[in-house]
């Protein structure tokens, strides 16, 4: 079966603060990026799309289903988690199965990400790198159809921003939708498609290529940035000095 | 070093409690080969002192289990490692509230637990509300349970005081004690702990989730609020029932699951199961020790458990601190 996420009309308010703003989108393509500013909104709409916040108004429809009913094909991994201190590795991965119909071992699911190593560790005692490469492989021990990532690079050193990369791209390869915020414009460019957001509304949607731009930036991060041509790809960065 | 022979020892030494439970008192402390006869048909005086101690062991374990699961159980819903159902005030509202319906003369079984259900689960969302003013924290729950339980203690007391030449006894019951639980209580409150078991264990899924905190665990289907409710009823019937065997008795709550914890790491029905064992442990054991240390007098079983849960508390705080959880 075809997934696709569907938000029409979708308001959100939130003590009385209006965080989403008619937000229509309909998500089918393989990685889609969330940009913006903070505050904009990014998070709030990952919620939204996994059931966790209701719209106040709209409805969301995640592969012909309303969003809370969905959750067995949903893999959400939050910006940032702290579990009970004694809490191992291996006691994360099996919290991330619960309800999977036989699950993948923790220990196969760590390999699957390469990181076997950090079997039988305490889950608090890891970086916070660590945190989020683990929290990754319980979600994909879910096998989920759509992957729903907040803020995935933070914490992460340049080479597992690689790998991560590639792990992404490869679950896309299989069919899973990923969605992701993300705070560095840079990793937009492994995603399909791009929304951008600020003050709670999508301000631009499309491929990054057509969509990035250092107008568009600057306007919603309201700092002035450069563009450096690096192997022709074609970076936009804020101008430090 | 796998699952079951992690809680092999636990087992054993449960079942060594259980058999010293029976032999060691005031009256007369029996050796395993005059326990065994006994049991195989001994004078009725003897087989009358057997009978008395198991129903007492009985008690005993069944308080010890019960505080242990609902420790574990409000520690992974409110996702708190320091709750416990006498810290957060829900054993002395139960407590309390018990008193009163006895106080008020009414000789009713099911109508104690009524009250006493109705006064633990009252006090647990007065604490809850209170706490949420200021912030729900790991910290301001604690500091709210502590000070509802100090306020719902002091009453208790005044009410105690107008007890005449039953207040010894009354003092007794306010810091536990399984010494003159009549049977049908005890097997009234032992139906509703095995009741309250299964239902945790049938949850055990969204609770194993729940690890992950609220946001994850409803993102993948659990019904977080709904849950929390259930289980928060559960927990208060708990305590209702052991409140009614023992009066409160404070720490087991706090400290079982905690040494679980030491030995399984995390998992819900991993910590479930050793959990009630280790409870059971506690509560027979400290059962034991109020019988010989007292010297003749029995002491309250709070006085035991408190000596092992207040230094354990100080350091869970410290090293709950360390890792940023308060």
């Amino acid at each position: 079966m075809k997934c696709s996420i569907k938000l029409v009309g979708v308001n959100v308010k939130l003590d009385g603060r209006l965080v989403l703003r008619d937000i229509n989108l309909e998500i089918n393509s393989s990685i889609t990026a969330i940009i913006g500013p903070n505050g904009a909104g990014k998070t709030t709409l990952l919620r939204v799309i996994a059931g966790i916040v209701k719209p106040t108004s709209g409805y969301v429809n995640v592969c012909g289903m309303k969003a809370s009913r969905a959750s067995k094909l949903i893999a959400y991994v939050p910006a940032y988690l702290q579990v009970d201190p004694y809490a191992t590795v291996e006691d994360v991965i099996k919290a991330y199965t619960y309800d999977i119909v036989n699950p993948v071992d923790p220990i196969e699911a760590l390999e699957y990400i390469g990181y076997s190593s950090l079997a039988g560790r305490r889950f608090n005692t890891l970086s916070g790198g660590e945190h989020k490469l683990v929290l990754l492989a319980g979600a994909l021990a879910r096998r989920p159809r759509i992957l729903l990532l907040d803020e995935p690079y933070s914490h992460l050193d340049l080479a597992n921003q690689y790998k991560l990369s590639l792990i992404l791209r490869r679950e896309a390869e299989k069919g899973t939708i990923i969605v992701s915020t993300i705070h560095e414009p840079y990793y937009a460019n492994i995603a399909n498609n791009l929304v951008v957001m600020s003050s709670g509304l999508i301000v631009a949607y499309g491929a990054p290529s057509i969509v990035l731009s250092r107008e568009l930036l600057e306007k919603i991060y309201g700092v002035e940035m450069i563009e450096v041509l690096v192997e022709s790809n074609n970076l936009i960065l804020p101008k430090l000095f | 070093m796998g699952f079951t022979s992690k809680i092999l020892f636990p087992i054993i030494f449960l079942l060594i409690l259980f058999i010293l439970s029976l032999s060691i008192g005031s009256y007369k402390v029996y050796n395993p080969v005059e326990l065994a006869s006994i049991l195989l048909g001994g004078d009725s005086i003897d087989k009358a002192i057997i009978h008395y101690r198991f129903w007492r062991t009985i008690s005993a374990l069944i308080v010890g289990l019960g505080l242990a699961i609902s420790g574990l159980t409000i520690q992974r819903i409110l996702n708190n490692p320091l709750a416990d159902p006498y810290i957060l005030g829900v054993s002395s509202g139960s407590a309390l509230a018990y008193l009163i319906v006895l106080t008020l003369g009414y000789n009713n079984l099911l109508l104690w637990h009524v009250a006493s259900f109705t006064g633990g689960l009252a006090t647990y969302a007065l604490v809850v509300s209170i706490a949420t003013l200021y912030g729900l924290s790991s910290l301001s729950i604690i500091v709210a349970g502590v000070s509802i339980t100090y306020l719902l203690t002091g009453i208790t007391v005044i009410i105690i005081s107008t007890l005449g030449p039953r207040v010894p006894f009354a003092l007794g019951w306010l810091f536990g004690s399984v010494a003159f639980t009549p049977r049908d209580t005890v097997i009234t409150s032992t139906l509703i702990v095995s009741f309250s078991l299964v239902i945790i264990a049938y949850y055990r899924g969204y609770l194993t989730s729940l690890l992950l905190g609220e946001e994850v665990s409803e993102a993948h289907g659990v019904n977080v609020r709904l849950l929390r409710l259930i289980l928060s009823a559960l927990v208060a019937l708990i305590v209702s029932a052991l409140v009614a065997v023992s009066g409160p008795v404070g720490f087991i709550g706090l400290a079982a699951p905690w040494l679980s914890r030491f030995i399984v790491g995390a998992d819900f029905t991993r910590l479930l199961i050793l959990s009630a064992i280790i409870g059971s442990c506690i509560g027979l054991g400290s059962d034991i020790v109020v019988r010989i240390i007292g010297g003749g007098v029995e002491l309250p079983l709070t006085s035991i458990t408190s000596i092992i849960g207040a230094p354990l508390l100080v350091y869970l705080s410290i090293k709950s601190r360390s890792v940023g959880r308060l």
